[in-house]
């Protein structure tokens, strides 16, 4: 009776002895007699061919064992009906498309149980690592890194975990979240996003395996969209970087009318001619963005919303700083020292601060529903951002989106929300 | 001036060629001088400013034609570090958590401003426009009072590189003659392997290699500031950077900036042996902190080697023994090398030390004469 594979680490490859001689070596692992040699980061793929071909296998690279069902579960959190046996059925392997946090906090105690040990969970950025940590602190021994850290620390920690947690992919770096996942070890891999942008499905899909639920999202709060006219001499610096944006674009529109905007800033970055317009396109958002108008509509705002919990989204880190000054509300911004940074978060998480404003940090720093108001002043990197921010507010809460009047801020702020929420959106023109 | 505190570059602005599996760092260097001259001036400019005002000019800017974009980015990259952590201000992060929790409180904005800035001796305005200056892009750029030199740049900005690419090495060699005790004491904190020579004539040598089991592990990148204050230095580390593998090798001559100075001497009896021997006996070769010697006290560094015209060169033990305990560690380098002279403080000696032909009593200053008297007696 022909022995089972034997999978192990050996000066920082993955050997398998004995493996069977029908079943095809994995992409990436060299044959030399009857072992299997390769680079220690590909022995999921070991791994996952082998249960593929239903052969049984001896695992020595961590002492795990896998039961076959999961005896209890959390019962301060349980994961949501169905969910486990629809991960089980699929191998642990699948994207969850939820907006619910807990269930995210759940699934990690659901792998922990399953795998005797701690998860690697991947979320987008520190601050959001700093408030995962904090939240699964008391129940689920988990190692939370953002995705920068991981994919610079994968050749050593990809090893050391089987099961993998990604919160929030489509908020991550495409390339980032490739290397990461590509070093990684883990067999169970779970994806917890709120959509699944088309282009990334098939990277997606090869390594985190196929979207395995849909789970209902909770109600998101009113959204009131307030046109804000701008200054005149902001609506002057506006029109001539437009002007001067879009006689490039026009010409480059005319040359290769298939090709997107993506297309044209990637040209544009390369051709000292067309870097102009580039820099021209960068002040008319930036003009948009943040203007006179709209920092007393914030003052206003904050007035109206005295003694409730406000979050600020700021475009820039500048403005931030500017509210701040202003306000005497706390900017939470990479640059302020760490320790810093997350002791206003746990303020505000506790209530002994009642506004934030912050450019980027706040989309995943602040826990899911906490805040009362959110503002989103301008800026911002596309409907996944814009959704993770308005996840932030309780669903009875209000946010508030302030678009400059005849800019792009009006097609973008029509292309970033979602068709129902656009439907539910009370817009005030000013 | 020298620029002090440099760091290694981060992999995306190594600059070196690949030939002959050796990775041949481009140094910069004197044909750099005008363009690094121009960018100084313009740093000059922007004395007072935010630090942001510095990234944001070299951030949308064109590369200078004579630089290229490679080389203009290492000496922005090195300069840009040194200006900002220069100018690091007073951390204002207490003040912060004071007003916002004053705010929070309910406290009035004017009150609150008015009351911190009373308590930290300025104004509220300026508190008010200074709240976040302490962050390392807001820092206000400080212009040293002593003009920089552009040579100063390009070897501060070879010492980034040389470190950057040393960072990603798998095996370092290094082999050390003359001035290395700072050196060899630093590699050994480090964990590197130091091989000592039996005899004491040859360069010591020490090892490093990187550890698949410890991730954490980095490799002795503070050792190349280190380099330039030996007599003679090779290093040789094999390297993977990006795609590219092969040796970086680092020898004595090469137009790297030497760190801060190392002590050169431990005591005036030292400093003034080094003086008059050198006067008396000029043709002789003396070179300080030659060698590592392995006793059976641990390790020893005879400070100096002197060696005649044509002859052996000898090793030069000067024992001030302000802690007599330390007498018992001579004797061992004495034991364990038969090329040493010791030079012992008259009252210290013993019948033993008073037998040996290779110890040379002193009272107040060490004299030269005696001591080359010794190494011929003992030569002989």
């Amino acid at each position: 009776m022909p022995k089972n594979p034997r999978i192990r680490f050996h000066q920082g490859e993955v050997h398998v002895d004995g493996w069977p001689a029908d079943l095809p070596a994995p992409h990436g692992v060299r044959a030399t007699g009857d072992r299997l040699v390769g680079p220690a980061r590909l022995r999921w793929r070991l791994r996952a061919a082998l249960a593929d071909a239903d052969v049984g296998y001896r695992d020595e690279t961590c002492a795990v064992s896998i039961p076959a069902h999961i005896a209890h579960h959390d019962a301060a959190a349980p994961p949501p009906p169905g969910l486990a046996t629809t991960l089980r059925g699929c191998g642990h392997r699948g994207v969850l498309i939820d907006h619910d946090e807990r269930t995210h906090l759940a699934i990690a105690r659901l792998l922990t149980e399953l795998t005797q040990a701690p998860p690697l969970l991947l979320v987008p950025d520190t601050a959001a690592a700093h408030r995962v940590r904090s939240q699964l602190a008391a129940h689920t021994p988990a190692n939370v890194q953002s995705i920068h850290r991981a994919a610079a620390d994968m050749h050593w920690l990809g090893r050391r975990h089987d099961a993998l947690l990604v919160d929030a992919p489509e908020r991550m770096p495409s390339t980032l979240l490739d290397r990461a996942l590509d070093q990684c070890a883990a067999l169970a891999r779970v994806g917890f996003a709120s959509r699944v942008p088309p282009r990334d499905a098939e990277r997606w899909c090869a390594r985190l395996g196929p979207v395995v639920a849909v789970l209902a999202s909770p109600s998101a709060p009113r959204c009131e969209q307030l046109h804000v006219p701008m200054p005149a001499d902001a609506a002057r610096q506006y029109e001539a970087a437009w002007s001067t944006f879009f006689a490039a674009f026009d010409r480059f529109v005319a040359a290769r009318g298939e090709a997107g905007f993506g297309t044209f800033l990637a040209q544009a970055r390369g051709d000292p001619l067309q870097r102009p317009a580039l820099h021209a396109w960068h002040e008319a958002v930036r003009c948009a963005a943040w203007h006179e108008h709209k920092a007393s509509l914030v003052d206003e705002l904050l007035r109206h919303h005295a003694g409730r919990r406000v979050l600020l989204f700021t475009p820039d880190r500048a403005c931030a700083y500017e509210l701040s000054r202003a306000h005497l509300i706390p900017a939470i911004t990479a640059e302020l020292p760490r320790a810093e940074r997350a002791a206003m978060l746990d303020a505000f998480a506790d209530g002994t601060i009642r506004a934030l404003a912050g450019p980027r940090l706040l989309d995943g720093g602040v826990a899911q529903h906490t805040a009362d108001v959110g503002v989103l002043i301008g800026g911002g990197f596309g409907a996944a951002q814009r959704a993770a921010r308005c996840q932030r507010v309780r669903p009875d809460g209000v946010v508030y989106e302030l678009v400059s009047q005849d800019t792009l801020e009006v097609g973008r702020a029509h292309r970033w929300r979602p068709a129902a929420a656009d439907a539910a959106a009370v817009v005030h023109e000013r | 001036m020298p620029i002090d505190g440099v760091r290694q570059l981060p992999t995306r602005l190594l600059s070196f060629t690949s030939a002959d599996g050796e990775l041949v760092p481009r140094w910069l260097g004197d044909r750099d001088r005008p363009w690094l001259r121009d960018l100084l001036e313009h740093a000059q400019a922007l004395d007072g400013q935010p630090f942001a005002m510095w990234q944001r000019r070299w951030a949308n800017g064109e590369a200078d034609p004579r630089a290229g974009s490679k080389r203009q980015r290492i000496a922005v990259h090195v300069l840009g570090r040194w200006l900002r952590d220069r100018s690091k201000p007073k951390d204002l992060s207490h003040v912060r958590r004071e007003l916002f929790a004053q705010q929070a409180a309910g406290v009035d904005r004017e009150r609150a401003l008015r009351a911190a800035a009373e308590r930290h001796g300025t104004t509220a305005e300026l508190l008010a426009r200074g709240l976040y200056d302490d962050l390392p892009e807001r820092r206000p750029i400080r212009w040293p009072a002593t003009p920089l030199d552009p040579g100063a740049l390009a070897a501060a900005a070879n010492l980034a590189l040389a470190q950057g690419m040393l960072h990603h090495a798998e095996h370092v060699r290094i082999d050390v003659r003359g001035g290395s005790r700072a050196l060899l004491r630093t590699a050994w904190l480090l964990g590197m392997r130091v091989e000592l020579q039996p005899r004491g004539a040859d360069a010591t040598r020490a090892t490093w290699r990187s550890d698949p089991t410890q991730p954490r592990q980095r490799a002795p990148t503070s050792l190349v500031a280190l380099l330039p204050w030996t007599n003679r230095y090779r290093l040789r580390a094999r390297c993977t950077i990006a795609r590219s593998r092969g040796d970086l090798v680092l020898a004595t001559g090469d137009p790297l900036q030497p760190g801060p100075e190392p002590r050169r001497y431990d005591s005036a009896l030292e400093r003034r042996f080094a003086r008059e021997f050198t006067a008396t006996h000029p043709d002789w070769k003396l070179l300080r902190e030659p060698c590592a010697v392995a006793t059976a006290h641990g390790v020893a560094f005879p400070d100096f080697s002197l060696q005649a015209p044509g002859g052996e060169p000898w090793l030069c033990e000067i024992a001030g023994l302000r802690d007599p305990s330390a007498l018992a560690a001579k004797r061992a380098l004495l034991t364990a090398h038969p090329r040493v002279v010791l030079c012992v403080p008259r009252a210290a000696i013993d019948d033993a030390l008073r037998a040996d032909r290779r110890v040379v009593p002193f009272a107040r200053r060490v004299d030269p004469l005696a001591v080359a008297a010794a190494i011929e007696r003992a030569s002989r």
